[in-house]
């Protein structure tokens, strides 16, 4: 079914942070107007410096402003805006919010909210998944959950074998089984488990994919019933199942496996007739055995490796398809050129559990040059706090190698000052100096297990302590220069000793 | 020559340096070491360091009251430096790093027991070195679960000196390891 071209006029950011950012930038170049919607927390943010329009929907907290329903769409009709982006995140895998903006008459910039809902349900979305070819973990959840049974089918899976509980959720009521006869406890105890924290003790299996790694894959499709894949990103390198690195190619994949989980991706896409930007998400096991995990239908956070890679614009092309308009490109326009790896900067302290950091900015240098994209929503005197989530912002290099764009992260990440808080960007660079990242051998579970206590900051080199002296001492000159009124150029560059004077007796240390 | 003094704060830990101008650029004084560093700023907050025996780094430095961020290499270090030599104000136990050797030194002092309950700020051990005696003080109420070290015992800078665990979750530890009993 082919639908009219409606064009976007004026678009509303229903989002914030980096990614209302980046698709106002998106929207710029289409020249379509913009509308930030925003918290009063966020009055003086970047995104809404950047929009046409703002309106305040309200207090802090996401569910009193980010994820208000209906104060998004009065603004929306308030500022006369014709479509609604969610970015991701707070509702844009939200199906209520998709139907009420079409009931609004506003286009949603996404998938129809029936594919949303459908894909929403893990269980169902696999169930779909598999009724598609689409290879999905295998398992056993049938009507009958007696022990024996169980471990019979146990059996047939093969060990390990993953036992969950139907209404799990944070690792409650799982036990992985290496053996066949640790079954029969391991099934009592996650029924006990599970039963104690969701009132009921039913359980199923999985089949437990050792070290596995993260793959998606990105696809987009039109209203033309055009789709397509734009290859894949691995994001193995992740902490407590939030990506910390993402790259693309996977260095994990041949040429051949590329193409048959890219094909799947494009199959899972057809098999619920995805229209706009989706990531098919597949975990493979250590003999290139793969299976659908889940479908994100929304922008992700690390589309930009994918844009670098591709020399594509997502944002561009998801606003394209919601105007009703084909696919910019066809499948045999896509091809992967040099690789790219993005780096999430987090307002989080590696040394310290990785806890996270707030305060105020003062100083947020971006590094720039070729091949060095930065995609971030804070500047020097941003206030980060603890309502929103710590990503402060993503640093992204392409390369012509894999080894190429790895020394210019390291490089970028150098030039990449945050100052005010803490955060992980000396992790990250420790990360892409080890022989484990080097040789991309490594699987979802390697952060967790390898860096407790990890801390880069221990020793005061001399230099660090040189540089703050020098920096005290440039500080007192300028205090000096300034309260005897006649600032002298010459004493600039004759360093910040000539001039000190008695600075102890002036600003008396306290400050 | 004119000559300056002050206290570095990096983790808790406190490094006392004098500093006097020389020439173009300074001899500063920690730890017993004289070290000649030279240094220009290359734009406000940024300069490049040389000090001896290594390579100029490029570094940047942000104030907010005593409170410093420096960053060289990807790497920042949060510090504090106070100027003069006065009396430290006591400073706020963060974690468990606080329980931790500041310093290479010697236990000079115990002042618990395995078992004991202690209170936040508690001195739990003392160390010395360079002549200056640190205490280890509890950063939060708990239990003390394991001593590292015997007095006169000799411990490296970063030893975990004190383990201090709080009785929610000893319990908690010893969970997951019983169920299959019940």
């Amino acid at each position: 079914m082919k639908t009219p071209i409606r064009p976007i006029r004026k678009l509303l950011v229903a989002n914030r942070g980096e990614i209302a950012v980046r698709v106002i930038l998106a929207c710029r170049e289409l020249g379509i107007a913009t509308v930030a919607v925003h918290s009063d927390k966020d009055q003086s943010s970047l995104f809404v410096a950047m929009a046409d329009e703002a309106v305040c929907i309200g207090a802090a907290p996401p569910r009193e402003s980010y994820l208000r329903v209906d104060r998004i769409l009065d603004a929306a009709r308030a500022t006369g805006a014709d479509a609604i982006h969610p970015g991701y995140g707070f509702l844009s895998e939200n199906e209520g919010f998709g139907r009420a903006v079409e009931q609004a008459g506003v286009i949603f910039v996404g998938p129809k909210p029936d594919t949303i809902a459908q894909m929403g349900s893990k269980t169902a979305a696999r169930m779909t998944m598999a009724a598609a070819n689409v290879p999905t973990i295998p398992g056993y959840q049938g009507d009958d959950r007696r022990p024996e049974t169980l471990r019979e089918h146990a059996r047939k899976l093969g060990y390990p074998v993953l036992v969950k509980a139907d209404l799990g959720g944070g690792g409650k009521g799982m036990r992985i089984v290496h053996a066949d006869a640790d079954m029969p406890a391991a099934v009592a105890a996650a029924s006990r488990e599970a039963a104690k924290a969701f009132g009921d003790g039913a359980v199923y299996l999985e089949k437990y994919i050792e070290n596995p790694r993260h793959i998606e894959v990105q696809v987009l499709g039109d209203t033309h019933g055009n789709c397509v894949h734009v290859f894949e990103r691995e994001c193995s390198l992740q902490r407590r199942h939030q990506k910390v690195i993402e790259e693309s190619p996977s260095p994990s994949l041949s040429a051949e496996l590329r193409q048959r989980i890219c094909a799947a991706g494009v199959q899972a896409a057809r098999a619920v007739n995805y229209q706009g930007a989706g990531t098919v998400e597949f975990i493979v096991g250590p003999q290139g055995d793969f299976y659908f995990l889940e479908m994100n239908t929304r922008l992700q956070v690390e589309h930009p490796i994918t844009e670098l890679v591709c020399g594509v614009d997502l944002v561009v092309a998801q606003i394209k398809v919601a105007q009703g308009q084909p696919l910019p490109w066809t499948q045999e326009e896509i091809f992967q050129r040099g690789h790219a790896i993005e780096c999430r900067i987090y307002a989080e302290d590696p040394e310290n559990g990785f806890l996270p950091s707030v305060g105020r900015l003062l100083r947020y240098d971006v590094p720039f040059g070729p091949g060095i994209r930065h995609d971030g929503g804070f500047q020097t005197g941003d206030e980060v706090s603890v309502v929103y989530d710590p990503m402060l912002g993503k640093l992204i290099v392409l390369g012509e190698t894999r080894e190429v764009a790895t020394q210019k992260m390291i490089a970028a990440l150098d030039r990449l000052v945050v100052h005010g808080v803490r955060t992980n960007i000396a992790f990250l660079r420790h990360l892409l100096t080890l022989d484990a990242f080097r040789s991309a051998d490594f699987h979802t579970r390697w952060l967790d297990e390898s860096f407790d206590g990890w801390c880069a900051t221990q020793h005061l080199p001399d230099f660090v302590l040189a540089a703050l002296l020098l920096d005290d001492a440039y500080h007192h000159r300028d205090q000096v220069t300034l309260a005897a009124g006649s600032p002298n150029v010459n004493k600039a560059w004759q360093g910040p000793w000539v001039s000190l004077g008695d600075w102890r007796g002036t600003s008396g240390g306290g400050e | 020559m004119k000559s300056f003094e002050g206290v570095v704060t990096l983790h808790g830990d406190e490094t006392t340096v004098s500093w006097q101008p020389d020439g173009g650029g300074f001899v500063m004084t920690v730890g017993g070491r004289s070290i000649v560093a030279q240094g220009r700023q290359v734009s406000t907050g940024t300069y490049i360091v040389t000090v001896p025996g290594q390579e100029p780094v490029r570094v940047v430095v942000s104030r907010d009251g005593q409170q410093r961020y420096v960053t060289a290499g990807g790497v920042t270090w949060e510090l504090s430096l106070r100027r003069g030599i006065g009396k430290a104000r006591p400073r706020n136990a963060v974690g468990d790093r606080a329980m931790a050797s500041p310093m290479p030194g010697v236990v000079i002092g115990l002042d618990v027991a395995v078992g004991d309950q202690v209170k936040k700020g508690a001195v739990l051990m003392r160390i010395e070195a360079m002549k200056m005696e640190h205490a280890i003080v509890a950063p939060r109420d708990g239990v003390v679960s394991a001593l590292h070290f015997r007095l006169g015992d000799p411990v490296a800078a970063g030893a975990h000196l004190v383990e201090l665990s709080d009785e929610e979750a000893a319990i908690e530890a010893k969970g997951p390891s019983q169920p299959d009993k019940i």
